[in-house]
């Protein structure tokens, strides 16, 4: 068993692999970014899926470059250590995310976009390499830091941090969401193990 | 008596020849300019428009004219209202595919009063909606000389010295974005063209009215180009100077998750130093 979770937690990152084709797809085929984005009126109107989907929409070169690379990093990590459990906190996340649009910020008609996920992938992997207790976990604690001060300012500020016009507005309520799904996710898998550290006891699936 | 008249043939001659090259080289042109200064500062005695901070509203509704004609002479070509509109088109076009550009509104010249100022610009605003306008303004010089002479000019079109030729069409474009509320120029950029004269006495005046228009298509071009490059600074000096330009965003419009370049460079950059670390303490 534990030799079969050691392959799998190898294996490639499928999920991964999947979401980024998907949000390629749909920034090159705009047919499908509209059949897939977050839409407010859409969404009343019945077609819910757009709570899940609209993560994978971006609506420039630079959104859609920054939010991949960061995805892919963090998630190809992250799913190679929790393949099963990874699937999960992407749908979690996007749902979260959306949620939190829907009821949280009523004059956001239209969302895209993949940090609210990246988000996710980047505060699980930096806690649970902190929550080794060892002198790198200093860097991931500096990873921990960047991530949560850059959400926070935005929040305060209400204005985006290093960035001029775009084409949207950045909704730093969607990095919370995806930052407390981690932390939920982070104390799930402490309850399970008992331990604070990915590698210092067996990882869940 | 002989040397008198000698005298005076060489003094006539000399008139002759004084008042001939002047002729060539002035040469005879037609113009047909616009100028976005006389537009909106038509009282030179009181130009103290003092901008403000600009707050662009994202995304940003802007509209596009040509500023009333302000010079037409000699026999000039006119540009029709359709083709004014091509033109605008063109350039719509090009930026509305801009994701923080909501819409571009062509607004035919009719709505803009000769030396109007900014107060009609503020009608405008209330009329179409629009916070931001691209003012186009241009100069065109078409050297129709028949003296010999008169083989080369040179002329100003816009702000620039340009050699002209008989026949030869010289077109200076230029576009000047205003934050209309504020009063303040955005960015602006220049196009310019120069035809080469092709026509003879017999299509003189077909010829050089098609040239007229293909010389504001090619001023057109060749400014789009500049105004892709100027727009990309002034998204760099909006970013640099936050001071300056307040960017906000409009309700009902997009939203998105993103992580800006810095922030994702650091993350990967430090977290890509602690997983090799962590693996080398291994």
């Amino acid at each position: 068993m534990v030799r079969q979770k050691k392959r799998i937690a190898g294996g490639t990152p499928q999920v991964t692999f999947v979401i980024l084709a998907l949000a390629v797809s749909a920034y090159l085929f705009p047919p499908l970014a509209a059949a897939l984005v977050y839409d407010r009126s859409a969404i009343l109107g019945g077609e819910i899926w757009r709570l899940i989907t609209g993560p994978l929409v971006h609506f420039s070169g630079d959104h859609l470059f920054f939010n991949l690379l960061v995805f892919a990093a963090a998630g190809g990590l992250l799913e190679r250590r929790h393949p099963l459990l990874f699937r999960h906190l992407c749908l979690a996340a996007s749902l979260a995310g959306s949620f939190c649009l829907f009821l949280l910020s009523p004059g956001i008609s239209v969302f895209g976009g993949l940090s609210g996920i990246a988000t996710m992938a980047v505060v699980l992997l930096a806690v649970e390499e902190a929550g080794r207790g060892t002198r790198v976990s200093l860097l991931w604690l500096v990873v921990l830091a960047l991530t949560a001060g850059k959400m926070i300012a935005e929040w305060i500020l209400g204005v985006p941090l290093f960035t001029g016009p775009e084409a949207f507005v950045i909704v730093p309520s969607v990095h919370i969401a995806g930052g407390l799904v981690a932390l939920g996710a982070y104390l799930a898998i402490v309850r399970r193990t008992g331990h604070t550290g990915y590698g210092t006891r067996e990882s869940i699936a | 008596m002989n040397r008198h008249l000698s005298i005076s043939l060489a003094t006539v001659l000399i008139f002759a020849l004084v008042v001939a090259g002047c002729y060539g080289l002035h040469g005879k042109q037609t113009r047909h300019s616009s100028s976005v200064v006389q537009y909106l500062y038509p009282d030179k005695e009181n130009v103290s428009v003092t901008p403000s901070v600009p707050v662009l509203s994202l995304p940003i509704k802007a509209g596009i004219a040509f500023v009333p004609n302000t010079e037409m002479s000699g026999s000039a070509y006119r540009l029709s209202e359709k083709q004014k509109l091509d033109i605008m088109e063109q350039i719509a076009g090009e930026f509305a595919k801009y994701p923080f550009v909501k819409s571009i509104e062509r607004i035919p010249t009719a709505y803009l009063k000769p030396k109007g100022g900014f107060t009609n610009l503020d009608q405008i605003r209330t009329m179409h909606g629009v916070d931001v306008i691209a003012l186009i303004s241009y100069d065109q010089v078409q050297h129709t000389s028949e003296d010999m002479l008169s083989i080369a000019y040179w002329t100003i079109v816009g702000m620039y010295v340009v050699k002209g030729e008989r026949n030869d069409t010289n077109t200076m474009m230029d576009t000047a974005v205003y934050h209309i509320p504020s009063r303040k120029l955005l960015f602006r950029a220049p196009g310019t063209s120069q035809i080469k004269g092709s026509a003879t006495p017999v299509n003189l005046d077909e010829q050089l009215r098609k040239d007229s228009y293909d010389g504001f298509v090619k001023a057109n071009d060749d400014m789009i180009a500049n105004l892709h490059a100027e727009l990309d600074r002034f998204k760099d000096k909006v970013k640099a100077k936050p001071d300056e330009y307040k960017v906000v965003s409009e309700a009902g419009s997009r939203g998105g998750g993103g992580i800006d370049p810095l922030t994702a460079i650091l993350i990967l950059i430090t977290g890509g130093a602690a997983l090799w670390f962590g693996r080398k303490r291994e």
